[in-house]
């Protein structure tokens, strides 16, 4: 033994000196706290200073105040019933937007990932185009369209709700495509074929099988069309027309003309609204489901 | 009365020929095993019984109903894949009872058969679990249930095992073979492992190249393997190959570079043709030093000498190599007390003429 070991290459181990280093070092800790601390201050200031500053309590002014004088909800009870209008508006045309994307993003996904082809990556390219092409642009072009067609047919599609809905739809569906396609990657087939042999036919399959194991994806590309649609202004200020806007274009024309903190009241409300809905939402299909689909 | 009947069955992807022109009949009740290397075509007959493929032409009858062009769902099979692909979202007793759900049976009904079944697999506590929840064995044993809930025409099982770790393997071989003996149903298993086709079967196809090379029971398959091919793929196998030189009666002689053999055989090898000699490692006995036995002279024995390279050791069995005077190798596996040979040692192989087999390929 001895003698074989001569004929290698000796490594001594090192000598070593003091302890053995611990770890989670104290230091480190604090890093990680005070990292994530400022990201979080980061991300959720602008709330903050919108919630807040829609309390103020003084008279009339032009600024946002924050922190805020005197707090009171005086504002809250001031927000003008358009801005409600719009709001309304905006759930609707969100709403039929993510429906109108599901119902053409799952089996665009289904045919870009499943089906042979020869055009498919051309095809799946034109599906992805609208999040390349500039919101401000899709707008114009929406616009241009419509007074073509409405220059030749009589029918002005501007300022109506189809014409708007076009619009939203356009750009709320690649998000769909998106992360259905990427779940449906990841989806084993031979799933179909086991519900096949079980005697399911090709819908009552989709139904049962494809369709639940794909939930996840749908909703997240519906999450994702929703806020899309309903956080929309540079394709929207296009298509709507006045007395006939959504919610964020509402806001905006209120920045814009007649400031006052009733805006900011309004923005609370919608952010309060959409933090309860989040939690719902997490609550009903979150985390569990994505994870239960995820593995097998 | 044959339950799978394929006939002239011919698939082709492309240019690819992944099967020519197959027979093949499973009987009512038989455990029927393909076997063979990927790409052999096994998985492909499969999927063909299955309905997931359509052959490029033959017919496939299913009992007397030809479905040659009948869709999956209609074919009234129970299929059991390598992973399982038990549905994640359902729970198990849902699992196991979609079959019935989508043939619309009623519930109690559906509930009474699914206990049934919980009950053969022996797993009567999981109901309502989902599969992620329950082990590997576990989810074969449902995914195996799932396919028979409904009683289906044809088993078809590929590779169900193949995720498994070995001492798992073992014992689901016996399950899966208890529970197919219990429902009496008729099984096509595919699989390239040579052990669980040898420990599961009624029957044994052995594939190649989209081709069958060989059919028969285990023992058949074994002991007498028509290629070498088939001899090489079930177990090891020694290949002396030579020429023939003479026919007696149901022996032949053959000529090799390290001597004359005799060799049983039933086939009908022309005198002057290229032959080989198959002997298990097995049937090879040893006779230490010179030779000098009593059976030598009666032509019921082949002996030949060599010398001992390697002796390995494997608990319950020893197996050595001895390198012949032309630089072959045979390779012998005894009991430990029948091969206490060191390497370097002179000895003389010895094995029945009965005990070889002749091959033409």
């Amino acid at each position: 033994m001895m003698e074989m070991r001569s004929e290698m290459a000796v490594i001594q181990p090192r000598a070593r000196s003091g302890p053995l280093p611990k770890r989670g070092l104290p230091w480190g800790r604090w890093f990680h706290w005070l990292y994530c601390s400022l990201s979080y201050i980061f991300l959720l200031s602008p709330m903050i200073v919108v919630i807040g500053a829609s309390l103020h309590g003084g008279e009339y002014y032009t600024a946002i105040k924050f922190p805020p004088e005197d707090p009171s909800f005086q504002w809250y009870f001031k927000i003008p019933a358009a801005q409600f209008h719009a709001l309304g508006l905006s759930f609707l045309l969100g709403g039929a937007a993510t429906l109108g994307a599901c119902l053409v993003g799952i089996p665009a996904a289904l045919g870009i990932v499943r089906s042979n082809l020869p055009l498919k990556t051309l095809i799946s390219a034109l599906f992805r185009a609208p999040l390349q092409i500039p919101a401000i642009v899709t707008g114009i072009a929406f616009l241009q369209l419509y007074f073509l067609v409405g220059d030749a047919t009589g029918l002005y599609a501007q300022g109506t709700f189809l014409g708007l809905y076009l619009g939203h739809f356009f750009v709320a569906t690649p998000y769909v495509i998106g992360t259905v396609t990427a779940i449906l990657q990841r989806f084993d087939n031979r799933l179909e074929e086991a519900a096949l042999s079980l005697g399911a036919s090709r819908w009552r399959t989709f139904r049962r099988v494809t369709l639940p194991v794909i939930m996840p994806g749908v909703y997240a590309g519906a999450l994702y069309s929703f806020m899309v649609s309903f956080g929309d202004v540079p394709i929207s200020i296009f298509l709507t027309a006045p007395g006939f806007t959504t919610y964020p274009v509402e806001l905006f024309y209120g920045l814009e003309n007649d400031f006052d903190p009733s805006i900011l009241a309004s923005a609370s409300l919608v952010i309060f609204f959409c933090l309860i809905v989040l939690l719902g939402m997490q609550k009903l299909v979150g985390l569990e489901a994505l994870l239960r689909s995820g593995s097998r | 009365m044959s339950r799978v009947l394929l006939t002239r069955v011919v698939k082709k992807f492309g240019d690819f020929t992944a099967l020519k022109s197959l027979d093949l009949e499973v009987k009512e009740g038989e455990f029927l095993t393909l076997l063979g290397p990927s790409g052999c075509g096994k998985t492909t007959t499969l999927r063909l019984i299955a309905g997931f493929l359509t052959p490029t032409s033959g017919t496939i009858l299913l009992g007397d109903e030809d479905v040659t062009r009948v869709a999956p769902q209609h074919r009234e099979i129970g299929m059991v894949f390598q992973d399982y692909a038990l549905f994640p979202h359902l729970t198990i007793s849902d699992n196991i009872g979609f079959g019935l759900q989508e043939r619309g049976y009623p519930k109690d009904k559906i509930r009474q058969r699914v206990d049934e079944l919980l009950d053969l697999i022996q797993l009567p506590e999981v109901h309502d679990r989902y599969p992620s929840e329950v082990s590997g064995g576990q989810q074969q044993r449902i995914a195996v249930a799932r396919a028979v809930a409904y009683p289906p025409r044809v088993m078809l099982m590929d590779e169900p095992l193949g995720a498994l770790d070995l001492k798992l393997r073992e014992a689901m071989q016996v399950e899966l073979r208890r529970i197919q003996q219990e429902l009496g149903i008729t099984t096509v298993y595919v699989t390239h492992d040579q052990t669980e086709a040898m420990n599961m079967s009624d029957t044994i196809v052995v594939m190649n190249l989209g081709e069958i090379e060989q059919m028969g029971s285990a023992e058949e398959i074994y002991n007498h393997p028509k290629t070498s091919y088939v001899a090489n793929f079930v177990g090891q196998v020694n290949t002396l190959p030579g020429r023939l030189l003479g026919r007696g009666d149901g022996v032949v002689t053959i000529g090799t570079d390290i001597g004359e053999f005799r060799c049983a055989s039933q086939g009908e090898a022309a005198a002057g043709s290229a032959v080989m000699i198959a002997i298990r490692p097995e049937s090879i006995r040893l006779i230490s030093g010179a030779s000098g036995d009593s059976d030598a002279s009666d032509g019921t024995v082949n002996r030949v000498s060599g010398t001992v390279s390697t002796r390995r050791f494997a608990g319950n069995l020893v197996s050595i190599l001895v390198s012949m005077e032309d630089g072959s190798t045979m390779t012998l596996e005894d009991h430990p007390r029948n091969l206490d040979v060191q390497p370097g040692e002179q000895v003389t192989l010895a094995w029945r003429v009965s005990e070889s087999t002749l091959l033409t390929e």
